[in-house]
Protein backbone atom coordinates (compact mmCIF):
# COMPACT_ATOMS: atom_id res chain seq x y z
CA UNK A 1 0.00 0.00 0.00
CA UNK A 2 1.10 3.75 -1.11
CA UNK A 3 0.01 6.65 0.29
CA UNK A 4 1.35 10.08 -0.58
CA UNK A 5 1.38 13.19 1.18
CA UNK A 6 2.86 16.26 -1.04
CA UNK A 7 4.37 18.87 0.84
CA UNK A 8 5.23 21.99 -0.72
CA UNK A 9 8.20 24.06 0.37
CA UNK A 10 6.65 27.03 2.70
CA UNK A 11 9.66 28.72 1.24
CA UNK A 12 8.52 28.93 -2.47
CA UNK A 13 6.51 31.96 -2.56
CA UNK A 14 9.39 33.36 -0.69
CA UNK A 15 12.17 32.27 -2.96
CA UNK A 16 10.45 33.29 -6.13
CA UNK A 17 13.35 36.31 -6.48
CA UNK A 18 15.60 33.12 -7.06
CA UNK A 19 13.83 31.69 -10.12
CA UNK A 20 15.58 32.07 -13.10
CA UNK A 21 18.80 31.70 -11.03
CA UNK A 22 20.67 28.50 -11.76
CA UNK A 23 19.38 25.58 -9.62
CA UNK A 24 22.74 25.70 -7.81
CA UNK A 25 22.25 28.37 -6.36
CA UNK A 26 18.28 27.77 -5.72
CA UNK A 27 19.69 24.59 -3.73
CA UNK A 28 22.21 26.80 -2.14
CA UNK A 29 20.47 28.74 -0.45
CA UNK A 30 17.38 26.94 0.59
CA UNK A 31 18.96 25.53 3.72
CA UNK A 32 19.89 28.90 4.75
CA UNK A 33 16.57 30.54 3.97
CA UNK A 34 14.93 27.92 5.71
CA UNK A 35 17.04 28.81 8.94
CA UNK A 36 16.65 32.72 8.08
CA UNK A 37 12.93 31.95 8.24
CA UNK A 38 13.29 30.39 11.90
CA UNK A 39 15.15 33.67 13.43
CA UNK A 40 12.36 36.07 12.11
CA UNK A 41 9.97 33.82 14.16
CA UNK A 42 11.76 33.92 16.79
CA UNK A 43 12.55 38.37 16.39
CA UNK A 44 8.85 38.54 15.99
CA UNK A 45 7.65 36.08 19.30
CA UNK A 46 10.71 38.01 21.19
CA UNK A 47 9.89 41.83 20.40
CA UNK A 48 6.51 44.03 20.89
CA UNK A 49 5.50 44.52 17.07
CA UNK A 50 5.50 48.37 17.24
CA UNK A 51 9.17 48.08 17.96
CA UNK A 52 10.54 45.23 14.85
CA UNK A 53 11.53 48.98 13.37
CA UNK A 54 13.79 49.72 15.96
CA UNK A 55 15.78 46.16 15.57
CA UNK A 56 19.17 47.09 14.52
CA UNK A 57 21.20 43.65 15.06
CA UNK A 58 20.28 40.17 15.64
CA UNK A 59 23.28 38.37 17.43
CA UNK A 60 23.78 34.77 16.59
CA UNK A 61 26.01 31.93 17.96
CA UNK A 62 26.70 29.31 15.23
CA UNK A 63 28.66 26.17 16.13
CA UNK A 64 31.22 25.31 13.53
CA UNK A 65 29.39 22.05 13.09
CA UNK A 66 26.41 22.98 12.45
CA UNK A 67 26.40 23.12 8.58
CA UNK A 68 25.68 26.48 8.22
CA UNK A 69 27.11 28.69 5.40
CA UNK A 70 26.86 32.31 7.06
CA UNK A 71 27.22 34.49 3.72
CA UNK A 72 24.54 32.41 2.90
CA UNK A 73 22.91 33.32 5.56
CA UNK A 74 23.17 37.04 6.14
CA UNK A 75 22.03 36.97 1.89
CA UNK A 76 18.66 34.92 3.28
CA UNK A 77 18.39 37.08 5.99
CA UNK A 78 17.97 39.92 4.70
CA UNK A 79 16.35 38.74 1.44
CA UNK A 80 13.27 37.96 3.47
CA UNK A 81 13.49 40.46 5.87
CA UNK A 82 13.27 43.29 3.02
CA UNK A 83 9.76 43.82 3.12
CA UNK A 84 9.17 43.84 6.24
CA UNK A 85 9.69 45.93 10.11
CA UNK A 86 12.79 44.22 10.10
CA UNK A 87 14.35 45.58 6.91
CA UNK A 88 17.15 47.88 8.77
CA UNK A 89 18.29 45.11 10.78
CA UNK A 90 21.69 42.88 10.40
CA UNK A 91 22.92 39.78 11.75
CA UNK A 92 26.14 39.52 13.83
CA UNK A 93 27.41 36.10 14.14
CA UNK A 94 29.88 34.99 16.42
CA UNK A 95 31.41 31.18 15.24
CA UNK A 96 32.05 28.99 18.09
CA UNK A 97 34.43 25.96 18.15
CA UNK A 98 33.65 22.30 18.73
CA UNK A 99 33.53 21.50 21.90
CA UNK A 100 34.88 17.89 22.91
CA UNK A 101 35.31 16.35 26.22
CA UNK A 102 37.79 13.18 26.58
CA UNK A 103 36.23 10.10 28.27
CA UNK A 104 39.15 8.47 29.48
CA UNK A 105 40.75 11.74 31.30
CA UNK A 106 37.63 14.12 31.33
CA UNK A 107 39.45 17.02 29.73
CA UNK A 108 37.48 19.72 27.96
CA UNK A 109 38.83 21.48 25.03
CA UNK A 110 37.81 23.15 21.86
CA UNK A 111 38.77 22.53 18.15
CA UNK A 112 38.37 24.79 14.99
CA UNK A 113 39.66 21.44 13.14
CA UNK A 114 37.63 18.87 13.46
CA UNK A 115 40.02 16.57 14.61
CA UNK A 116 38.25 14.61 17.23
CA UNK A 117 40.81 12.89 19.53
CA UNK A 118 42.02 13.99 22.69
CA UNK A 119 44.70 16.58 22.74
CA UNK A 120 45.84 15.91 26.22
CA UNK A 121 45.85 11.97 26.11
CA UNK A 122 45.42 11.34 22.30
CA UNK A 123 42.50 9.11 23.14
CA UNK A 124 40.04 9.00 20.24
CA UNK A 125 37.08 7.84 22.96
CA UNK A 126 35.59 11.95 23.28
CA UNK A 127 31.84 13.15 23.12
CA UNK A 128 31.37 16.52 21.64
CA UNK A 129 29.96 18.58 23.75
CA UNK A 130 29.66 21.49 21.88
CA UNK A 131 29.84 22.75 18.23
CA UNK A 132 26.51 22.52 16.52
CA UNK A 133 24.85 25.00 18.11
CA UNK A 134 22.58 27.76 16.38
CA UNK A 135 21.06 30.35 18.78
CA UNK A 136 19.71 33.78 19.24
CA UNK A 137 21.64 35.25 21.80
CA UNK A 138 20.74 38.41 22.12
CA UNK A 139 18.43 41.29 20.04
CA UNK A 140 19.53 45.02 20.08
CA UNK A 141 16.90 48.17 19.45
CA UNK A 142 18.01 51.66 19.18
CA UNK A 143 16.20 54.61 20.66
CA UNK A 144 13.12 55.22 19.35
CA UNK A 145 14.60 58.65 19.66
CA UNK A 146 17.55 57.82 17.72
CA UNK B 1 19.80 51.57 22.59
CA UNK B 2 18.26 48.05 24.50
CA UNK B 3 19.11 44.77 24.50
CA UNK B 4 16.03 41.91 24.54
CA UNK B 5 18.24 38.90 26.03
CA UNK B 6 17.08 35.65 23.65
CA UNK B 7 19.36 32.55 24.54
CA UNK B 8 16.91 30.50 22.02
CA UNK B 9 18.22 27.47 19.78
CA UNK B 10 16.95 28.92 16.34
CA UNK B 11 15.73 25.41 15.42
CA UNK B 12 14.10 25.09 18.84
CA UNK B 13 10.30 24.34 16.93
CA UNK B 14 11.76 21.84 15.19
CA UNK B 15 13.34 20.11 18.28
CA UNK B 16 10.00 19.99 20.22
CA UNK B 17 8.52 18.53 17.26
CA UNK B 18 11.09 16.15 16.99
CA UNK B 19 10.55 15.58 20.96
CA UNK B 20 7.23 14.57 20.86
CA UNK B 21 7.79 12.21 18.17
CA UNK B 22 10.61 10.53 19.74
CA UNK B 23 8.23 10.44 23.09
CA UNK B 24 4.98 9.06 20.81
CA UNK B 25 7.63 5.91 19.05
CA UNK B 26 9.23 5.41 22.83
CA UNK B 27 5.55 4.49 23.82
CA UNK B 28 4.84 2.31 21.25
CA UNK B 29 7.93 0.71 21.34
CA UNK B 30 8.81 1.76 17.64
CA UNK B 31 12.57 1.43 16.92
CA UNK B 32 13.30 4.36 14.29
CA UNK B 33 16.27 4.67 12.23
CA UNK B 34 16.83 7.84 10.07
CA UNK B 35 18.91 6.80 7.19
CA UNK B 36 20.87 9.32 5.37
CA UNK B 37 23.49 9.38 2.60
CA UNK B 38 24.48 11.28 -1.08
CA UNK B 39 21.48 11.02 -3.97
CA UNK B 40 22.51 7.20 -5.22
CA UNK B 41 24.00 5.45 -2.14
CA UNK B 42 21.64 2.98 -1.87
CA UNK B 43 19.35 3.79 0.71
CA UNK B 44 15.92 2.61 -1.19
CA UNK B 45 17.80 -0.25 -2.02
CA UNK B 46 19.18 -0.66 1.65
CA UNK B 47 15.76 -0.73 2.74
CA UNK B 48 14.37 -3.10 0.53
CA UNK B 49 17.06 -5.57 1.55
CA UNK B 50 15.82 -5.16 4.93
CA UNK B 51 12.29 -5.44 4.44
CA UNK B 52 13.04 -8.69 2.19
CA UNK B 53 14.95 -10.19 5.44
CA UNK B 54 12.71 -8.90 8.20
CA UNK B 55 9.62 -8.44 6.88
CA UNK B 56 8.22 -11.38 7.66
CA UNK B 57 9.45 -11.33 11.43
CA UNK B 58 8.47 -7.75 12.05
CA UNK B 59 6.03 -4.92 11.29
CA UNK B 60 8.14 -2.39 9.53
CA UNK B 61 6.62 1.03 7.50
CA UNK B 62 8.98 3.39 5.74
CA UNK B 63 8.63 7.35 5.09
CA UNK B 64 10.70 8.47 2.36
CA UNK B 65 11.87 11.99 1.25
CA UNK B 66 13.07 13.47 -1.87
CA UNK B 67 12.75 17.06 -3.56
CA UNK B 68 10.65 15.19 -6.96
CA UNK B 69 8.89 12.20 -7.78
CA UNK B 70 7.89 8.93 -5.99
CA UNK B 71 9.99 6.58 -7.42
CA UNK B 72 11.21 5.70 -4.07
CA UNK B 73 7.85 4.58 -2.53
CA UNK B 74 6.74 3.04 -5.65
CA UNK B 75 9.70 0.79 -5.02
CA UNK B 76 9.01 0.00 -1.89
CA UNK B 77 5.41 -0.30 -1.97
CA UNK B 78 5.85 -3.42 -4.34
CA UNK B 79 7.40 -5.03 -0.86
CA UNK B 80 3.21 -4.29 0.50
CA UNK B 81 4.81 -2.42 3.54
CA UNK B 82 3.07 1.03 4.65
CA UNK B 83 5.22 3.69 2.94
CA UNK B 84 4.32 7.32 2.62
CA UNK B 85 6.26 9.92 -0.15
CA UNK B 86 7.00 13.59 1.16
CA UNK B 87 8.29 15.65 -1.91
CA UNK B 88 9.97 18.67 -0.96
CA UNK B 89 9.89 20.29 -4.19
CA UNK B 90 13.39 22.03 -2.98
CA UNK B 91 13.74 21.40 0.86
CA UNK B 92 16.95 20.01 0.83
CA UNK B 93 16.56 17.78 3.88
CA UNK B 94 13.83 16.75 6.08
CA UNK B 95 12.35 18.11 9.17
CA UNK B 96 10.12 16.94 12.30
CA UNK B 97 6.81 18.28 11.21
CA UNK B 98 7.19 17.17 7.72
CA UNK B 99 7.52 13.61 9.52
CA UNK B 100 4.97 14.16 12.07
CA UNK B 101 2.77 14.83 9.34
CA UNK B 102 3.66 11.54 7.60
CA UNK B 103 3.51 9.35 10.30
CA UNK B 104 -0.39 10.90 10.63
CA UNK B 105 -0.98 8.90 7.24
CA UNK B 106 0.29 5.14 8.91
CA UNK B 107 0.09 5.92 12.67
CA UNK B 108 -2.85 2.93 13.05
CA UNK B 109 -0.51 0.21 11.41
CA UNK B 110 1.07 -2.04 13.66
CA UNK B 111 4.96 -1.06 13.19
CA UNK B 112 8.27 -2.27 15.20
CA UNK B 113 10.74 -0.57 12.96
CA UNK B 114 10.19 2.58 10.95
CA UNK B 115 12.79 3.85 8.44
CA UNK B 116 12.86 7.26 7.68
CA UNK B 117 15.04 7.84 4.15
CA UNK B 118 16.06 11.07 4.53
CA UNK B 119 16.65 13.38 1.22
CA UNK B 120 19.88 12.10 -0.23
CA UNK B 121 22.43 15.27 1.00
CA UNK B 122 25.51 14.35 3.63
CA UNK B 123 24.93 18.48 4.61
CA UNK B 124 22.04 19.73 6.07
CA UNK B 125 20.26 16.32 7.38
CA UNK B 126 22.90 15.97 9.67
CA UNK B 127 21.54 18.72 11.91
CA UNK B 128 18.19 17.97 11.85
CA UNK B 129 16.31 15.63 14.52
CA UNK B 130 13.91 13.94 13.23
CA UNK B 131 12.78 11.74 16.31
CA UNK B 132 14.69 8.83 15.86
CA UNK B 133 16.73 6.40 17.58
CA UNK B 134 20.03 6.45 15.61
CA UNK B 135 20.97 8.13 12.14
CA UNK B 136 22.73 5.39 10.30
CA UNK B 137 24.86 6.98 7.17
CA UNK B 138 25.42 4.75 4.13
CA UNK B 139 28.44 5.68 1.93
CA UNK B 140 28.92 3.43 -1.26
CA UNK B 141 32.29 2.38 -2.15
CA UNK B 142 32.51 4.68 -5.42
CA UNK B 143 31.96 7.72 -3.67
CA UNK B 144 35.71 8.03 -1.92
CA UNK B 145 36.90 7.01 1.10
CA UNK B 146 37.90 10.64 2.21
CA UNK B 147 34.07 11.42 2.58
CA UNK B 148 33.95 11.19 6.27
CA UNK B 149 36.17 13.96 6.93
CA UNK B 150 34.60 16.25 4.08
CA UNK B 151 31.09 15.87 5.93
CA UNK B 152 32.33 15.84 9.36
CA UNK B 153 28.60 16.55 11.34
CA UNK B 154 27.13 13.70 9.62
CA UNK B 155 29.44 11.06 10.89
CA UNK B 156 30.05 12.58 14.24
CA UNK B 157 25.84 12.54 14.18
CA UNK B 158 25.39 9.22 13.08
CA UNK B 159 25.27 5.51 15.39
CA UNK B 160 25.78 3.75 12.17
CA UNK B 161 27.78 3.50 9.36
CA UNK B 162 26.62 1.42 6.45
CA UNK B 163 29.45 1.02 3.42
CA UNK B 164 27.84 -0.48 0.44
CA UNK B 165 28.45 -1.24 -2.78
CA UNK B 166 31.55 -3.91 -1.73
CA UNK B 167 30.70 -5.38 -4.96
CA UNK B 168 32.47 -2.90 -6.71
CA UNK B 169 36.07 -2.16 -4.95
CA UNK B 170 37.72 -4.12 -7.94
CA UNK B 171 36.94 -1.45 -9.87
CA UNK B 172 37.49 1.50 -7.77
CA UNK B 173 40.30 3.29 -5.83
CA UNK B 174 38.64 3.02 -2.53
CA UNK B 175 40.10 1.01 0.35
CA UNK B 176 37.16 -0.31 3.11
CA UNK B 177 40.01 -0.27 5.54
CA UNK B 178 40.52 3.79 4.67
CA UNK B 179 37.24 4.59 4.67
CA UNK B 180 36.86 2.69 8.45
CA UNK B 181 39.84 4.42 9.60
CA UNK B 182 38.30 8.02 8.18
CA UNK B 183 35.22 7.58 9.75
CA UNK B 184 37.23 6.26 13.46
CA UNK B 185 38.81 9.42 13.43
CA UNK B 186 35.18 11.25 13.04
CA UNK B 187 33.48 9.31 15.68
CA UNK B 188 34.95 6.32 17.13
CA UNK B 189 31.88 4.66 18.46
CA UNK B 190 30.51 4.08 15.24
CA UNK B 191 29.31 0.58 14.36
CA UNK B 192 30.47 0.25 10.80
CA UNK B 193 29.20 -2.55 8.56
CA UNK B 194 30.51 -3.45 5.16
CA UNK B 195 27.45 -5.01 2.53
CA UNK B 196 26.29 -5.09 -0.87
CA UNK B 197 22.59 -4.30 -1.49
CA UNK B 198 23.23 -6.19 -5.11
CA UNK B 199 24.23 -9.09 -4.13
CA UNK B 200 23.18 -9.31 -0.77
CA UNK B 201 26.62 -9.92 1.10
CA UNK B 202 27.06 -8.52 4.53
CA UNK B 203 23.02 -7.70 4.70
CA UNK B 204 22.56 -10.35 7.67
CA UNK B 205 24.65 -8.20 9.82
CA UNK B 206 23.37 -5.45 9.54
CA UNK B 207 19.74 -7.03 9.93
CA UNK B 208 21.07 -8.59 13.15
CA UNK B 209 21.95 -5.08 14.65
CA UNK B 210 18.60 -3.66 13.81
CA UNK B 211 17.22 -6.93 15.50
CA UNK B 212 19.38 -6.22 18.57
CA UNK B 213 17.50 -2.80 18.61
CA UNK B 214 13.49 -3.59 17.89
CA UNK B 215 11.52 -4.07 20.71
CA UNK B 216 14.37 -3.54 23.41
Amino acid sequence: MIDFLIIFNCLEKKSSQFRGQSLFISELFVHELSIAQNIIQIVNSSVEEDKLGLVEMIALKIGLMSNVLTDSLQFSYASIAENTPLKNSRLDIELLPIKIRCNDCNEINTTNDFIFSCPNCKSPAINVIGGDEIIISSIHLKDESG
Amino acid sequence: MSVITVERKVLEKNDQIANELRNKFRSRNIFVINLLSSPGSGKTSLIEKTVEQLKGKFNISVIVGDVQTDNDAMRIGKLNIPVVQIITHGSCHLEAQLVRDAFKKIEDEPIDLLIIENVGNLVCPAGYDLGEDKKVVLLSTTEGDDKPLKYPAMFRNSSALVINKIDLLPYVNSSVEEIKKNAKSINYDLNIFELSCKTSEGIEDWCNWLLNHIKK
